[in-house]
């Protein structure tokens, strides 16, 4: 008999025994279900909080002065010909945005009160919500409307300390780039109200041509690009592309640049992968059983089999091709029943806000969304559907090989 | 009347007789009487070479101290402060030369840069702060100055000028009310206003003295208004005019020596 | 024949199948205890580092010191309190706080004074354990301080470079002094690790001319007093001043912990749902496989009450086998997950709302690491085999007996 023909009587035996299929299909079904579910779950929580870490500081990779890594930012550390990097990094197609930025610390006085503080200088025409995500929670006023303008935003906490208001001055002092001591003016223009202390009383907001006016710095020099990517999975080819590029400047990823937050989506991720390998080893054995007592209960149909010709290569070929509709069927029943499911916590999420503090949850400063959504990436969802059914697979081994082991005659006189 | 918190502490307010003659006073009423006040009080340091000793008493609300000082200073841009008195600080300097400050601490031996950072910290734990020292801020560049009344104070008969701060000047005060005896000009009282209009602190000199052919006050208050009953007093014991002295003078090495 | 002992014979006949339906019982309890342990762990790992380091289970402070912190405001009578907490079985050392600037070189920062009994602050916390560099503090070596991460890098400072510390004496004097960086800590929290430098209380006292009084008392309840209780007592044992629980003191830390719990308890639900589909996948077969079987049975006379009451005894021998042998089994690997724990890569001192995590991930045993998923195996196992145990008890003997 071929191959073909083997294929089909597989097919065949799977049916005959509804009700053991359909046990060990729904194990599958479970199984794949709960680690789409959960890898999912995964996908979306940890991208959103690296895009919202990237929006938050300097994007998903910043181009900056090389040694500003190892010892610290500092005016003195600075890039020039910051127009043509940026182009350099809109020029790969992985990056949506790339934004020139000036970034430090400051001492801003106002009337007879100080506070220090830190400062990030962009330009307004060019940059938004999506790159400079405290502009969400500008609260009061407005931003800038020209990168020279002589305004600022602050912080919540910042400005009650400072005792100003919409409309009044502050005098911020910096260190420029030869160490000089420098000041500006500002108008308060914004209030940033976000929640998160380290944001409402740590950083300030000033435009860019501004603030290089101040610091000294030429019309193309800066402290960094921050380049923002579709897929933050692409951080570090893109970084060591661009890095490669420029000789006078490094490409920094924001796991460079915060390894604690890093640090916590690994271990994350690595207590969900121990979890997901016991649902797997769970599932497989399950479906072991099945298909074993299946091959047991049919050692007298094999050993008749062998008598009439089968080999023990083909026995064993036959019981695999179960083994492989059982997985395939299993998947695509797994597709089916994950749809739903998948498709309302994409849209809806599961809302863990009640469990979160009203303050927010925040890591390393990243704020954390209490609702959570599912989004597997498409890999993934691969990675699983085939996992499925390999452990299929290799489940199915052993009883196959035992069917083909049969002694025809002896298999024949089991009642 | 340039810096008047600086320039008092550190230099000296001399009021050279020739070039006060030079030229003429405009009448009080006239639109240029302002200007030319200003200009005479932001003219009296330039070129001044002064040295002294000066006590400064600073009253908070947990202590109470007095310190002796010796000061030397060029015009307004070089400075040098070195503490007498207490024993335990005696050595203690700070160094003001052009836009740098620097703090030689005794005890430690060592010298820090003051940094940006820490411009709004306590000059040598006194009401005025670094950054009084080294600002920048020019009285008549900075400040739309108007003539605003006449008065008296204490039976000595006043000018008052208003400083409003012009609008992108880099100066925290939004305005300046300043007192001078009508007679020569010499400064008795600077107000301090936030934007608000609100009176932040209040600088009152006093026992005004002719020495080495100038006149200053030898005795100023700064009271910061939030902070009742405290106040930093600086007394000008022995001052001496035209010595002897170059940028040469203000050097690291300097600050640090005994 | 006593339903236990059929049961018991009935199990052994088909060896295989007993196995295996055990060994997915064994494996299946294993991975609980084994979670259930690197669950309890995490959350203990994370309230413990948090509070061992620097936190404490309740603080006390003078009233006021919290919204305005201030040198002045200060808890005088520290010894006697320390005494009065230390009777009642408390474990309490004194802080004194302060701040000024910290300069080596051309770099300069703003920094926290943390003054600190040696021996004391042993009692109430792991700090001294969290050096990365060097070593910890010696109350023999005054001049020798301990600073936080990140300063060390401002700094730019190594083991045994000095910097220059002033500030403003609690009498207005300009303080000023040299220090030798003795140790450099590993990540504690953001403040800390910005600005923090560790020193002895002595040192503190003669650099700040602060020779009374303390700002902050750290407490530790002894292990059998509920928080809430301990509060209420040190309360009582410390008058006029202020006292706050942890919870209290970073309210979103407390309530992430406890979101965390929550997580993690979904996920064993989650665990023990698989579980169960798999020993009822195990169990359905079982009872499938032997429909003639109970066929002949019932034809014999047993009634449907005993049929299932087989099924059942059958299940509950598997399942206390299955606890015994699975329990045995996870005995090594919570040994190992305890004294070695998961090694978590890329960590380098975890900073979550500003508080550092350790980057080995370690177990915590506790009888209720067993007895947890042990009650849970036992619980999914019943209802397991429930169905399959009614479907058997209701077989229709002539139909079962011509069964295939």
């Amino acid at each position: 008999m071929g191959g073909p023909k083997l294929a089909r009587m597989a097919w065949r035996n799977m049916w005959r025994n509804r009700r053991r299929t359909m046990i060990t299909l729904t194990g599958i079904v479970f199984g794949v279900l709960l680690a789409t579910l959960f890898t999912g779950l995964g996908d979306s929580t940890y991208t959103k909080m690296i895009n919202l870490a990237a929006r938050l500081t300097g994007g998903h990779l910043a181009l900056q002065h090389r040694e500003v890594l190892d010892r610290g930012p500092s005016p003195k550390r600075f890039i020039d010909g910051a127009t043509a990097k940026r182009k350099l990094a809109l020029a790969l197609p992985e990056v949506t945005r790339a934004e020139v930025r000036i970034t430090g610390h400051t001492m801003l006085a106002a009337g007879g009160n100080s506070r220090g503080a830190a400062f990030i200088a962009f330009d307004p025409r060019a940059e938004d919500t999506t790159t400079l995500s405290v502009l969400e929670a500008l609260k009061e006023g407005r931003s800038f409307q020209s990168s020279r303008e002589r305004g600022i935003i602050l912080g919540r906490k910042l400005a009650e300390q400072l005792g100003v208001r919409l409309g009044r001055k502050v005098v911020y002092t910096m260190t420029d780039k030869h160490g000089e001591i420098v000041t500006g003016l500002a108008r308060v223009r914004g209030i940033i109200k976000s929640g998160a202390d380290s944001v409402d009383a740590g950083i300030c907001l000033l435009p860019i041509d501004a603030v290089r006016r101040v610091l000294g710095y030429g019309p193309d020099e800066a402290t960094q690009v921050a380049v923002f990517i579709k897929d933050q999975r692409q951080s570090g080819r893109v970084a060591a592309r661009l890095g490669g590029q420029l000789d006078d400047a490094a490409a920094v990823t924001w796991y460079q640049r915060q390894p604690e937050l890093a640090g916590f989506i690994s271990m994350k991720e690595t207590a969900a992968l121990f979890f997901e390998l016991i649902i797997a080893i769970l599932v497989a054995a399950g479906i072991f059983n099945t298909l074993f007592v299946s091959v047991m209960e049919r050692l007298r149909e094999f050993g008749i089999m062998m008598a009439i010709g089968f080999s023990p290569g083909r026995l064993f070929r036959l019981v695999m091709w179960e083994s492989l509709w059982v997985g395939l069927v299993g998947i695509v029943l797994a597709a089916l029943a994950t749809a739903y499911p998948y498709y309302y916590f994409n849209v809806k999420g599961i809302d863990m806000s009640a469990m979160v503090s009203k303050g927010g949850a925040e890591i390393s400063g990243v704020a954390v969304d209490p609702v959570m959504r599912v989004a597997i990436y498409p890999e993934h969802a691969a990675f699983i559907a085939a996992a499925a059914v390999v452990a299929t697979l290799v489940a199915g081994l052993y009883p196959a090989w035992r069917a083909g082991r049969v002694a025809p005659v002896d298999s024949i006189k089991l009642v | 009347m340039r810096r008047l918190s600086l320039v008092l502490i550190i230099a000296l307010l001399p009021l050279a007789p020739g070039v006060a003659d030079a030229e003429k006073r405009p009448d009080p009423r006239s639109p240029e009487f302002a200007a030319y006040a200003m200009r005479k009080l932001d003219d009296l340091y330039r070129g001044a070479s002064s040295q002294g000793v000066m006590e400064m008493k600073v009253k908070t609300k947990h202590w109470t101290r007095s310190m002796s000082m010796e000061s030397w200073s060029l015009g307004t841009d070089y400075t040098l402060v070195r503490i007498l008195k207490p024993r335990k600080e005696r050595g203690t300097a700070t160094l003001k030369a052009k836009n740098d400050l620097f703090i030689y601490l005794n005890k430690t031996g060592r010298t820090i840069k003051i940094t940006s950072g820490m411009m709004g910290g306590s000059w040598m734990g006194s009401h005025f702060t670094n950054d009084d020292l080294v600002k920048h801020s020019r009285f008549a560049r900075d400040y739309e100055l108007k003539l605003s009344g006449e008065g008296e104070v204490r039976g000595t008969k006043v000018y008052r000028f208003t400083l409003k701060a012009k609008p992108d000047a880099p100066v925290v005060w939004d305005k300046l009310l300043i007192t001078v005896r009508q007679s020569d000009l010499q400064p008795l009282e600077q107000v301090f206003y936030d934007e608000d209009g609100k009176k932040v602190r209040v600088l009152t000199l006093s026992e005004h003295k002719k020495l080495g052919g100038r006149v200053m006050p030898l005795r100023m208050v700064m009271r910061p208004l939030d902070k009742p009953g405290e106040q930093t007093e600086v007394s000008w014991k022995d001052v001496k005019f035209d010595v002897k002295l170059d940028k040469g003078f203000f050097t690291l090495q300097r600050l640090r020596a005994r | 024949m006593r339903l236990s002992r059929m049961a018991w014979r009935n199990l052994w006949r088909n060896r295989r199948r007993t196995l295996v339906t055990m060994g997915a019982m064994t494996l299946a309890l294993l991975a609980m205890i084994l979670y259930s342990g690197l669950m309890t762990g995490y959350l203990r790992g994370s309230e413990r580092n948090l509070l061992d380091l620097q936190l404490g289970d309740v603080q006390i402070h003078a009233k006021g010191y919290r919204d305005k912190p201030s040198l002045y405001a200060r808890i005088e009578g520290v010894d006697r309190l320390l005494a009065g907490l230390r009777k009642d079985r408390f474990r309490a050392a004194a802080i004194l706080l302060g701040g000024g600037l910290a300069a080596a070189g051309d770099a300069s920062a703003g920094v926290t004074f943390y003054g600190v009994d040696v021996k004391d602050l042993e009692t109430v916390s792991t700090l001294s354990r969290q050096v990365e560099r060097g070593r910890w503090l010696d109350p023999r070596q005054p001049g020798g301080v301990v600073i936080g991460r990140k300063l060390a890098r401002t700094l730019e400072v190594k083991l045994g470079d000095e910097i220059v510390v002033l500030t403003q004496g609690a009498d207005g004097s300009m303080a000023n002094e040299l220090f030798r960086v003795r140790g450099v800590l590993k990540g504690v929290n953001e403040g800390t690790d910005r600005g923090g430098i560790y020193m002895t209380a002595p040192t503190f006292r003669s650099l700040m001319v602060f020779p009374e009084g303390a700002h902050q008392i750290v407490v530790r309840r002894p292990a059998d007093l509920p928080l809430d209780a301990a509060v209420a007592r040190v309360k009582a044992l410390a008058p006029g001043l202020e006292v706050k629980s942890w919870r209290e003191l970073v309210p979103t830390m407390a309530s992430m912990l406890e979101s965390a719990a929550s997580v993690m308890y979904v996920m064993f639900v989650i665990v023990s749902i698989a579980i169960g589909i798999v020993i009822l996948n195990a169990m359905l077969m079982a009872v499938f496989e032997r429909i003639r079987e109970f066929g002949v049975l019932k034809a014999l006379g047993m009634g449907p009450g005993k049929v299932l009451g087989l099924v059942l005894m059958e299940t509950a021998l598997q399942t206390a086998l299955a606890a015994v042998v699975g329990a045995t089994l996870a005995i090594p690997g919570l040994w190992y997950l305890t004294r070695v724990g998961l090694h978590l890569e890329g960590l380098a001192g975890t900073t979550i709302q500003g508080i550092a995590w350790d980057p080995v991930w370690r177990a915590s045993v506790s009888p209720a690491t067993f007895t947890g998923p042990i009650y849970t195996l036992v619980f999914v196992v019943f209802v397991a085999a429930l169905y399959p145990g009614v479907k058997a008890a209701l077989i229709r003997p002539v139909a079962a007996m011509r069964h295939r």
